[in-house]
């Protein structure tokens, strides 16, 4: 294949450098990735491959092809939602609910990789990012969130320098989507016990002038209070309401 | 190179369009016109019929660029996600595995590499 020839037009390229052994590899992944959109947009339309994800999951997940795996898992949710697929709105709501059904076996499986692959942090980004990604367009009760332990592998890779930028997206995700004071109380409360620890670090951030780290945290801490808004007010009307108790049993 | 096509479309058409569009960006001219053409070539290329076989012989091709892999794999995308209806059970078929050994032999490349 003709990926080992670095980029055309540009004499810094040259056959056997390191330049070239990474852009081969780059250029392989750029290839890949829009080849598991077409592998993802042809799943999404064709009514004849039934069990598309354990298929693909059977398919792809051995050591060879695991780069090949996560990509067509990042890609087969973003094309199910893509208007770009021209595909009847049955077509797309029966595909739909075939990820919703293997949602949680595919997080699962995500996260019980990623003790695995040691000190790479790019894999453990891409499975950080293929969790992200299903999280962001299935439907995952708030039980399945606790069950699968989403929320302390988001904290664990937010903990990691190399996975912070990947890892915020997940948590924002989980922060936006899960908001209901009653239904989704548990994710909830169990974001708000992990963010809240991580206020000093925010601050060292500030005060260290670290921009980058200081945004992403400004990041998740804004969609916390957007989304808690019902949650903090609940509180504040609770506390309102049995301060205004006390005062009047008070009086009386 | 005509900004439209009307003539058949052949795979050294495509390597012509898919080299001056990438030697255009790779010099640095964004919006030099002749860049310009050939991506419009290539728009209107990935329209016709044609580009399904065309695509799969630059996917297969040894010598194939990096740039003409990607316009390949980019073709296929587009084609499956707006030209699927053009496909009979059989074809789907073929492509569905067409696809999966591509997608692995590239994983293989990069999971071969260093990072």
């Amino acid at each position: 294949m003709g990926l080992a020839g670095g980029l055309p037009g540009c004499p810094c390229h040259a056959p056997g450098s390191p330049r070239v052994l990474f852009l081969s590899s780059q250029g392989a992944s750029f290839v890949r990735k829009r080849l598991c959109l077409a592998v993802a947009a042809l799943a999404v339309q064709s009514t004849a491959w039934t069990n598309v994800v354990p298929d693909l999951v059977t398919q792809l997940d051995k050591p060879s092809s695991v780069l090949a795996l996560l990509d067509v898992l990042v890609s087969l949710p973003q094309e199910a939602d893509s208007s770009r697929v021209h595909v009847d709105h049955r077509a797309r709501r029966n595909f739909r609910d075939e990820l919703d059904k293997f949602a949680c076996n595919v997080i699962i499986l995500m996260i019980n990789k990623l003790p695995t692959v040691g000190a790479n942090t790019t894999l453990m980004g891409q499975l950080v990012e293929v969790v992200t990604v299903w999280v962001r367009h299935c439907r995952i009760s708030p039980a399945d969130v606790i069950r699968t332990n989403i929320i302390p592998t988001a904290f664990q890779a937010l903990s990691v320098d190399a996975l912070f930028e990947t890892a915020t997206p997940l948590v924002v995700e989980l922060l936006e989507r899960y908001t209901h004071p009653q239904r989704d109380k548990e994710v909830m409360f169990a974001l708000i016990g992990q963010l809240m620890p991580l206020v000093p670090k925010y601050q060292a951030a500030k005060r260290d002038g670290d921009c980058d780290v200081e945004r992403e945290y400004v990041r998740m801490f804004a969609a916390m209070g957007y989304s808690y808004v019902d949650l903090i007010l609940g509180s504040v009307r609770r506390l309102l309401l049995a301060m205004v108790g006390g005062s009047t049993e008070n009086r009386v | 190179m005509a900004s439209v096509l009307s003539g058949p479309v052949t795979l050294p058409l495509v390597r012509n369009a898919v080299a001056a569009a990438y030697a255009q960006a790779s010099a640095g001219e964004g919006s030099n016109p002749k860049r310009k053409m050939a991506e419009e070539w290539l728009r209107s290329f990935q329209r016709r019929p044609e580009a399904w076989s065309i695509a799969h012989q630059l996917l297969e091709d040894k010598n194939a660029t990096p740039h003409e892999l990607f316009t390949a794999a980019g073709t296929l995308h587009t084609k499956v996600s707006r030209d699927f209806r053009e496909l009979n059970a059989d074809a789907i078929a073929v492509l569905r595995s067409t696809l999966m050994k591509h997608v692995v032999r590239l994983a293989q490349v990069g999971h071969t590499t260093p990072h």
